[in-house]
């Protein structure tokens, strides 16, 4: 993606989200924060976190060094392009690890999700995963392109909301490890060629 | 009877609408009408909702599942062909990743039913849990066809619900009730809790 293109897309993330909300709307309330997009040369575009992403102009994004807050995610996750930084009416509630208890949690997020105590500590916490919870309550949930970096952290929301509300219940009942790891394996391959195949 | 180029349209326009109402998201879940006996339409497998034509539907034989044309039918099409095999009397499916549900799902309960009016439309008193299996494998098919027995209605643990019509809007009908009684029970729950 060149600059141009990613300007572009940073000024209608907002305008995108709202067209594609839904199907998340019994989820639980993500409010996007901040956007963060790497370009095909390397460099990082981030939006101003203090700018409400619908009043986003052009001003408001600017290049960040590599080796900053995203430049180091980024380095971490060669295939990721997008990193949403957001605040999550239920993800924010949660502050123990969230095992894999829903299987399009553990096909999209990965085998868990965990709390990142330290900001030193988010690469770690975010290993092979799509997203993972802060210290602060807020969240940072990554994808290949915007679409999937947005499903991320709607189904952040809609895991947390399960693993809170299960409480009352007796508490979510973990699947097993190993084939929740298969499935996010399996179904970032396989899924993603046969959206392409039956297209 | 609706000729099969009306079916893919209602199908496909039941899966947009399964969207719409909040009961999928993305490429999960997925919904077919029955044709005939042997014959039913389903959504295709990886695939949005919002980017489907009547075309991209697909025509699935009950009995051997094999599908006509190239695109491949929803993964899930062996529990569909199941119920279609099973229960004679009804004609549409749908499969969902509805909130509610989902968390209990996620507890792996039985869902109490609370209210007359509810246990009408869904069929029982209380909608069972399926143990849990892996998506698209025979056990899922086996353990959800035995939970919904005589419901319109199963939860699968740790995955989502399957719930049954007379027809589409039948089923429909009988997803919103489920969350609605899904909320009760937790409510209840809740307040138990307490």
């Amino acid at each position: 993606m060149t600059q141009e293109q990613a300007i572009a897309q940073l000024l209608s993330a907002y305008e995108y989200f709202e067209q594609h909300s839904e199907g998340y709307k019994t989820w639980g309330k993500v409010t996007v924060l901040q956007i963060a997009i790497r370009l095909e040369n390397g460099n990082i575009l981030v939006t101003d976190r203090n700018k409400l992403l619908a009043q986003l102009t052009a001003s408001d994004i600017h290049q960040e060094e590599r080796n900053g807050f995203f430049g180091r995610l980024f380095s971490k996750r060669k295939n990721i392009s997008i990193i949403l930084y957001t605040h999550q009416e239920y993800a924010s509630q949660v502050k123990t690890e969230i095992p894999p208890i829903l299987d399009d949690q553990a096909q999209l997020l990965g085998v868990s999700v965990r709390i990142a105590t330290e900001e030193n500590k988010i690469n770690d916490a975010l290993c092979g995963r799509f997203a993972v919870i802060l210290n602060n309550g807020n969240s940072i949930c990554i994808g290949t392109n915007l679409e999937e970096a947005y499903v991320a952290a709607q189904l952040l929301e809609k895991t947390s909301k399960a693993f809170v509300e299960a409480a009352y219940l007796g508490g979510a009942k973990a699947i097993n490890r190993v084939e929740a790891w298969l499935m996010h394996k399996f179904y970032m391959l396989k899924y993603s060629k046969e959206a392409k195949k039956n297209k | 009877m609706k000729n099969i180029e009306e079916i893919k349209i209602a199908v496909c326009e039941a899966g947009k609408r399964l969207l719409k109402e909040g009961l999928v998201a993305r490429t999960w879940g997925n919904v077919s009408i029955r044709v005939n006996d042997r014959q039913m339409v389903i959504t295709p497998s990886g695939r949005k909702y919002d980017e489907l034509t009547p075309a991209d539907m697909v025509l699935v034989d009950i009995y051997t599942l094999k599908y006509e044309g190239k695109i491949k039918p929803s993964s899930e099409l062996k529990l569909h062909c199941q119920v279609y095999k099973n229960r004679p009397h009804i004609n549409a499916v749908i499969h969902t990743h509805q909130m509610q549900a989902s968390i209990i799902a996620a507890a792996q309960k039985n869902v109490e039913v609370i209210q007359e009016a509810h246990q009408k439309i869904l069929g029982a008193r209380v909608i069972k849990a399926a143990p849990y299996a892996l998506p698209n494998t025979k056990k899922i098919t086996v353990e959800t066809e035995k939970s919904i027995e005589q419901a319109n209605a199963a939860l699968m643990a740790n995955h989502g619900v399957v719930c049954i019509g007379n027809d589409l809007e039948n089923a429909f009908e009988v997803a919103r009730t489920l969350e609605q009684a899904c909320t009760d029970f937790i409510e209840y729950n809740k307040r138990k809790t307490a």
